[in-house]
């Protein structure tokens, strides 16, 4: 008798978790993410701080390739070193962030708005798409 | 749950005792609310504590945590006993994660979120079967192997697939505008797998002399496998990111225990205790495509923490071709593997600074400098060992213990030693700045002769060339000269306090701030007063003691420079290594008085 207890209860568990898997999806949703939003805020998303997304951008921007481009100058004056350093063994390093920004950040939000978001919208006929 | 009790089965004429236990266990979370409410602005009058004496309005804040993590586990343990000397207990158990699945939009999601894994224990008492010296009184072997299936955070199995955070940005003309990212980034893996770890452990408890020498010995080793992890990919795939599901991280230790008793008579006893344990973690394997890990990322240009496939887990490095905490180019003559000067620091004139007490600058010159943009691995995180003694005496009424605990091995940055060396608060950093400490004579700008030079064991860079003392306006070449060698040559002598100030500091060659984190601390001494039982009785107690305890009394050994406490850790996660400011030495006394009725 007690057996057949055992294996009842094994099976009542068992048919309470076949329900069990749709349940867990839906907690496992997170409900802030939206599926759809208006590509214009994708653009502004993606293109916010299009320049100088940080201090370290700005810092490195004008201490280094501004001057390299002779775009402007030290407050001291012009310093040895920044333009060319004969001493120097390695070649000058310029702060150019815009290939991982591109990669990993604005081109690959213009990116996903062009291709995932636009293009499946029913107000497609409102955005012009140029070719990236 | 149900279960069945000392149920008794008899096979071949042996008896064997068996208990069951069947069980459903739910586990996760509950949604959660929280509600926030502070004045704004001030008080309108000081002192008094209400929020309408609040300056400006008040927004109070809500927040809101739906439910989103459960699993739901079945298990069932069965416990065979022979004779009570053998000992097997078996157990399984089956798990649905809820972290594991995706969400319904996901279609491709593989919603691989069930887990089982059974586990086996097995001990025997062999002194109860064996017939063993006199002197043996108690002897148990163990073994176990276990296996156990987790899931990972909510929402964790979506990362990378899309779909919109969407909030409101300030803007300075609009005010606020609406924004949108992608949750893009992280390349989406939409066939995560539980994690599964796997341990092994073996263990002695012998107990010998009647009970008065006790050995606890202990191995384990337990292997993580298909472990969850983000690792670096490629950024021009979309993704420079990639949640994974891989690994064999393995970590293995030795624990032992060994406590004495020297002397047991009527009114004294006097305990001995010894603990040891040793722990190694190691990447047995990472990834197909990915052999390194980073652990933590550099902060405040410190070093990095990263983990090699087949080595450590834990290592401090320099970054990757990053001038900030590159390590010191190191003197190397391809042509003479015995040169003295061989393994020493590069240096070279950095210039000069300050007048009219000019000061002349020679600096460490880095891998950076010369090209060299690998990491470099300056120290390792894990300790070799831990090792704590403990001692108890008891003569009639009085007790008394001690404790003393502490590590050996194993490395941690210290931004106090990196600021504080460079400002020159140390007592390391007093080297070379007067006779006492060393310092090297100059003549100053008053052409006074003083002591206040610093020696260097370095060599100068290829091609390096030095000012002269007698006239520094002119070059003196010391390419490949000792720092020492160059004094005699005629070079500028560098006050010990420039030295500090040019080569300390944010952004030093890392392994200046490395730290032997090598310590051992008296951490408790207490000393305790029994009662008699008839004072106890007297005010109806069963028993009356008072005690002194004192806590953290100091280190007998510490291998930090300067003083440093190692209990200025930032952090008691073992993987973030460094001191970010340190924290003065406390001692805490207790005085207590236990009173049972």
């Amino acid at each position: 008798m007690k057996k057949y207890k055992v294996i009842l209860m094994g099976v009542l568990a068992l048919s309470t978790l076949s329900g069990c898997l749709k349940e867990y999806q839906e907690l496992n949703t997170n409900p802030e993410l939206l599926g759809e939003t208006d590509p214009r805020f994708v653009f502004t998303g993606a293109t916010e701080n299009f320049n100088n997304s940080s201090r370290n951008h700005l810092m490195a921007k004008y201490s280094g390739v501004m001057q390299m481009m002779q775009y402007l100058v030290n407050y001291q004056g012009a310093q040895e070193g920044v333009y060319v350093n004969p001493q120097s063994t390695n070649r000058p390093n310029p702060f150019t962030p815009y290939y991982s920004d591109y990669y990993a950040q604005i081109g690959l939000r213009l990116r996903y708005l062009r291709e995932k978001v636009i293009l499946v919208m029913l107000r497609q006929k409102d955005f012009k798409i140029c070719q990236l | 749950m149900l279960q069945t009790n000392d149920n008794l089965f008899k096979i071949g004429g042996e008896e064997i005792s068996v208990d069951g236990i069947l069980g459903v266990e739910l586990y996760g979370n509950t949604e959660s609310h929280s509600w926030y409410k502070s004045t704004n602005g001030g008080l309108v009058t000081p002192g008094v504590f209400a929020f309408s004496n609040s300056v400006n309005t008040i927004i109070p804040r809500f927040d809101y945590t739906p439910k989103n993590n459960q699993s739901l586990g079945v298990f069932a343990i069965v416990n065979l006993s022979w004779k009570d000397q053998l000992f097997l207990e078996l157990t399984g158990r089956n798990d649905w994660l809820s972290s594991l699945t995706y969400p319904t939009y996901a279609v491709d999601g593989k919603n691989n979120y069930t887990v089982f894994y059974p586990s086996a224990n097995l001990s025997y008492v062999f002194t109860e079967s064996l017939t063993m010296p006199e002197w043996i009184s108690f002897g148990k072997l163990r073994a176990s192997l276990a296996r156990a299936g987790m899931g990972t955070s909510p929402y964790a199995t979506i990362n990378g697939f899309g779909f919109f955070n969407q909030s409101a940005q300030f803007d300075p003309d609009r005010n606020s505008v609406l924004i949108a990212n992608p949750n893009l980034g992280t390349a989406y893996n939409p066939d995560l797998k539980p994690e599964v770890q796997q341990s092994l452990e073996l263990g002695t408890d012998i107990r010998m002399f009647d009970e008065r020498l006790n050995l606890d010995f202990t191995y384990y080793k337990t292997n993580t496998f298909n472990q969850i992890m983000t690792l670096p990919s490629v950024a021009e795939s979309g993704a420079s990111r990639q949640l994974i599901n891989a690994g064999n991280i393995q970590n293995q230790g030795v624990e032992i225990m060994l406590e004495g008793t020297p002397v047991k008579t009527k009114d004294f006893r006097w305990t001995l205790g010894t603990n040891f344990t040793l722990n190694r973690g190691k990447i047995k394997e990472l990834h197909k495509d990915v052999k390194e890990w980073q652990l933590l990322g550099q902060y405040d240009a410190g070093p990095e923490i990263w983990a090699y496939e087949g080595g450590k887990f834990g290592v401090l490095t320099t970054s990757y071709a990053n001038p900030y905490g590159s390590s010191i180019y190191r003197y190397n003559n391809e042509n003479d593997a015995n040169d003295p000067r061989n393994g020493k620091p590069v240096i070279s004139y950095w210039g000069g600074a300050g007048s009219p007490n000019r000061a002349y600058i020679y600096g460490y010159t880095t891998n950076y400098d010369k090209g060299i943009n690998d990491r470099v691995v300056v120290g390792k995180v894990e300790a070799d060992f831990y090792l704590s003694f403990n001692t108890s005496f008891s003569y009639k009424n009085f007790d008394f213990y001690a404790l003393v605990d502490g590590r050996v091995g194993g490395n941690f940055f210290s931004h106090t030693y990196k600021y504080a060396s460079y400002r020159g608060v140390l007592e390391s950093s007093l080297n070379g700045r007067d006779k006492e400490h060393g310092g090297l004579p100059r003549v100053n700008y008053k052409g006074e002769t003083v002591y206040d030079a610093i020696m260097l064991d370095a060599v100068f860079d290829e091609g390096a060339t030095a000012p002269s003392a007698s006239d520094p306006t002119q070059s003196i070449d010391v390419a490949g000269l000792t720092y020492e060698q160059a004094l005699e040559k005629g070079i500028v002598p560098m006050m010990a306090s420039a030295f500090y100030m040019y080569n300390y500091g944010w952004g030093m060659p890392a392994e200046l701030g490395v730290q032997d984190n090598t310590w051992f601390m008296l951490r408790e001494v207490t000393l305790g007063y029994r009662f008699s039982e008839e004072l106890c009785k007297k005010i109806g107690a069963n028993y009356l003691r008072i005690g002194l305890t004192a806590r953290n009394l100091g280190y007998l050994v510490n291998k930090l420079t300067d003083g440093l406490n190692p209990e200025s850790l930032s952090n008691n996660n073992p993987l973030t290594p460094m001191d970010i400011g340190t924290v003065p030495y406390s001692r805490t006394y207790a005085l207590n008085l236990t009173l049972r009725f």
